[in-house]
């Protein structure tokens, strides 16, 4: 009997024991599982075209912004009192249209779990892609598009223009306030575009009379839009330019000689190629050694890469590029991060950085930093965060010198990018042009950036005489 | 025309499959799949239906370039209806399949008589016109900017048995026209069409009637995916639209009505499982894949289940 007793005692004890050990493996392993839970990797969602040249620029750039990000420890949230490594998540919209951008984009949300997205090229993908991430409440900094829209179409951007009913409105105005755009418009370089003609090359040409130009653009949303926003600026800053030629062709020609001609006949001072790098550099191309309009060429900053160098070779001498971002103006470079970044870039993948990649590589940084001021991954308080965003420049030149989103209906979540005229000179040596800044003089907060006069190309004829 | 045949002669084996199949797609919610399984699902439905209207035009021996052309003009008016006129939604759906069969019909009266490559390139040549037109009409189509298109429905899960309920209806649809004397004309066509022409077959007729309803479902498919996607320009109308249902049903099985079934999914579900790799590594396994199918399984992987079923059978 009082075997029995004690042995059940013992089993009591045993059972006690027992139980206890369960509970307190339980608990370790609860308390582990969060704990694995909880330190987790930071996904960014990189929307790129691959079947583009910008998809790779803009893939390297994230490679190196985060490889420095986690050699560095990685990002402090402070919700966990560690670093954590990034990572990425390639959501790619093959050759950036609506269709497959939202199909990666939703991937990237629904089944990678991307914490923010980064990137998106073209202006119609990015309209598309970002109703995904409006719905979800996904934080995202778009880097390409060119279109004000992305942030504008909201009511907190009174829905840029659109008008009631628009299809492109969109009235959920807490979606709306996930998306930042980081990027220039086309109402950005339109602008230093018409600015370099009207203030510095008018009076140099045409001293007597309003400069004459011709514009050459792709017939899609980037074309018409710098087609658009340049004539609103030469008429509301009151610029002495007259439109004589305005010709916008199909995405993807490569011949333009029935464009230049007709160009050439209304005699310009100087021509806007809008295109992306092999359109611009056939313009440049068939236009002075086929149809003989030796004016003056300026292309935008989107080009701004190496293909855009090789592929022009001599003929690029002396003609403009607009650009935010001149890898190849340097060094010395205007900025202290570009001494770092574009050897490095080279260095590690072979290649000159191009401009889309650097508006990445930003992208990233303002991504760690908003986190970091959050605390935490919860989107609504890293969106939060983005919108106090205050980080001094990094690749891009801003006007304040400052990375910050702006908060009135006209700035709504954009940017405010310092851009310039850059002029190609031929180096022999190189077998290929490079850039010079030419205008303005000076960025606000940055200082001198201009590196040497602006010389007209030595066979230029004005419009008229 | 006999296009209803005995309740005996629909039942077969292969409908039953069907059904179960359907039966089985039914029930993938209950599962509770991502939203992104049931989007990829949604467009593997959509590209069901718009490669099957292209295979519909291969019946008859008849191969088009350009079909993107009547996906987009699907698209493009079943959304402006609803935009500019306020039509309701899924009467503009079918409005857009209309349109398409219309400019179907008219392009099949002007080409039915060229054969093979001529007929392609003409088909190629519209899609051309086609987006050159929405350009050009940039007053109502916003060009190449595009513009976001009003929901046809509220959540994935609805868009997820609508498509379900639209790939079931075309393809019985489909199915009825193949098993009915129309069908076996469409094949006498494709096989010889001198010979047909010398059976008394109005085969002018017939090319045209595959034209038309080829382009109707073209359209509807168009008009649904960009009331899915939300968004449309003039892109719905490049060669990777063209060319999807050519892929798709070379793939799956030329010919038959579960080829361009078994090529959506396929084509999809290794475009988006690729995807984790590199993009350019991508390209190259999809180019190798397809090399692979046309020279080893030119009758599509279509072929190759229905040996596996046939040999377990033995």
């Amino acid at each position: 009997m009082s075997e029995a007793k004690i042995s059940r005692r013992k089993y009591l004890k045993y059972s006690v024991a027992g139980v206890a050990a369960l509970a307190a493996a339980a608990a370790g392993g609860v308390y582990y599982q969060r704990a694995t839970t909880r330190r987790r990797s930071i996904k960014i969602g990189l929307v790129a075209p691959f079947s583009l040249p910008e998809g790779p620029d803009m893939e390297r750039a994230t490679k190196l912004a985060i490889e420095e990000i986690n050699s560095a420890g990685g990002v402090y949230v402070k919700e966990w009192g560690e670093r954590v490594p990034m990572e990425y998540v390639i959501a790619d919209d093959e050759d950036a249209s609506p269709e497959k951008g939202v199909t990666a984009v939703t991937r990237a949300i629904v089944e990678d779990k991307v914490d923010l997205l980064v990137g998106a090229m073209s202006s119609r993908a990015a309209l598309a892609e970002q109703v995904p991430a409006i719905k979800n409440r996904v934080p995202f900094i778009i880097t390409g598009a060119s279109t004000h829209l992305v942030t504008r179409r909201g009511p907190q951007g009174n829905y840029g223009g659109l008008p009631p009913g628009d299809p492109l409105r969109i009235e959920d105005a807490e979606g709306m306030s996930y998306m930042f755009h980081y990027c220039t418009t086309t109402f950005h370089y339109s602008k230093t575009v018409m600015h370099f003609f009207g203030e510095y090359l008018k009076p140099m040409v045409a001293p007597n009379r309003n400069f004459r130009l011709a514009i050459l653009y792709r017939d899609d949303a980037y074309g018409v839009g710098v087609w658009n926003d340049s004539n609103k600026i030469i008429k509301d800053d009151k610029l002495p330019i007259d439109i004589v030629a305005g010709r916008k062709y199909p995405p993807g020609t490569t011949d333009f000689h029935a464009e230049l001609t007709a160009v050439k006949a209304a005699k310009p001072d100087g021509l806007f190629a809008v295109d992306f790098t092999v359109g611009t550099s056939e313009i440049y191309i068939q236009g002075q050694r086929d149809v003989g309009l030796n004016t003056v060429y300026v292309a935008v900053e989107v080009c701004e890469g190496p293909e855009f160098y090789t592929l022009l070779k001599k003929w690029g001498d002396h003609q403009l590029l607009e650009s935010k971002f001149g890898p190849f103006a340097g060094p010395p470079y205007y900025l202290p991060l570009m001494d770092t970044y574009i050897p490095k870039f080279k260095q590690k993948f072979g290649v000159f950085p191009g401009m889309m990649g650097a508006d990445t590589y930003d992208a990233i940084y303002v991504a760690k930093d908003a986190i970091e001021r959050a605390g935490t991954l919860d989107k609504a308080k890293v969106r939060d965060a983005l919108e106090t965003t205050k980080m001094k420049n990094l690749l891009i030149l801003t006007e304040t010198g400052y990375i910050e989103f702006g908060k009135t209906p006209e700035t709504y979540h954009e940017i405010s990018p310092a851009t310039f005229i850059e002029q190609l000179i031929w180096d022999e040596k190189l077998g290929e042009c490079r850039p010079f800044i030419v205008w303005p003089e000076k960025v606000p907060n940055v200082g001198t950036i201009k590196q040497r006069d602006f010389k007209l190309p030595p066979l230029y004829t004005p419009g008229e005489k | 025309m006999n296009i209803l045949l005995g309740v005996g002669d629909i039942i077969t084996p292969k409908v039953s499959a069907s059904i179960l199949v359907l039966i089985i797609v039914s029930i993938i919610p209950i599962l509770q799949p991502s939203e992104y399984v049931l989007h990829i699902l949604i467009l593997m439905g959509i590209y069901t239906i718009y490669s099957s209207s292209w295979n519909l035009l291969a019946y008859t021996g008849q191969a088009s370039l350009g079909h993107s052309a009547f996906l987009g003009l699907g698209g493009y008016t079943s959304s402006l209806l609803v935009i500019k006129v306020g039509v309701d939604p899924w009467l503009s759906l079918l409005a857009g399949g209309v349109s398409a069969a219309a400019a179907g019909f008219l392009i099949g009266l002007t080409c039915v008589r060229l054969r093979e490559w001529f007929l392609a390139m003409v088909t190629f040549g519209f899609a051309v016109i086609a987006e050159t037109a929405v350009m050009a009409l940039d007053w109502i189509t916003q060009g190449a900017t595009g513009y976001a298109t009003p929901s046809l429905l509220h959540t994935r899960l609805q868009y997820y048995y609508t498509t379900l309920a639209l790939v079931a209806v075309s393809l019985i649809i489909i199915f009825l026209v193949i098993r009915s004397r129309v069908g076996l004309a469409f094949s006498a066509i494709r096989e010889n069409q001198l010979e047909a022409e010398g059976m008394g077959i109005n085969t002018v007729k017939y090319k045209l009637f595959a034209f038309t309803l080829s382009s109707f479902f073209a359209g509807i498919a168009g008009g649904f995916l960009v009331y899915y996607i939300g968004y449309i320009s003039n892109e719905i109308f490049s060669f990777h639209h063209s060319f999807m249902p050519l892929i798709m049903s070379v793939t799956g099985g030329l010919n038959t009505i579960t080829g361009p079934i078994v090529g959506s999914i396929i084509i999809l579900s290794i475009w988006e499982a690729l995807k984790i790799i590199n993009p350019i590594h991508r390209m190259i396994a999809i180019g190798v894949f397809l090399t692979l199918v046309v020279i080893f399984m030119p009758k599509g992987l279509h072929s190759v289940a229905l040996r596996v079923i046939r040999s377990l059978r033995v």
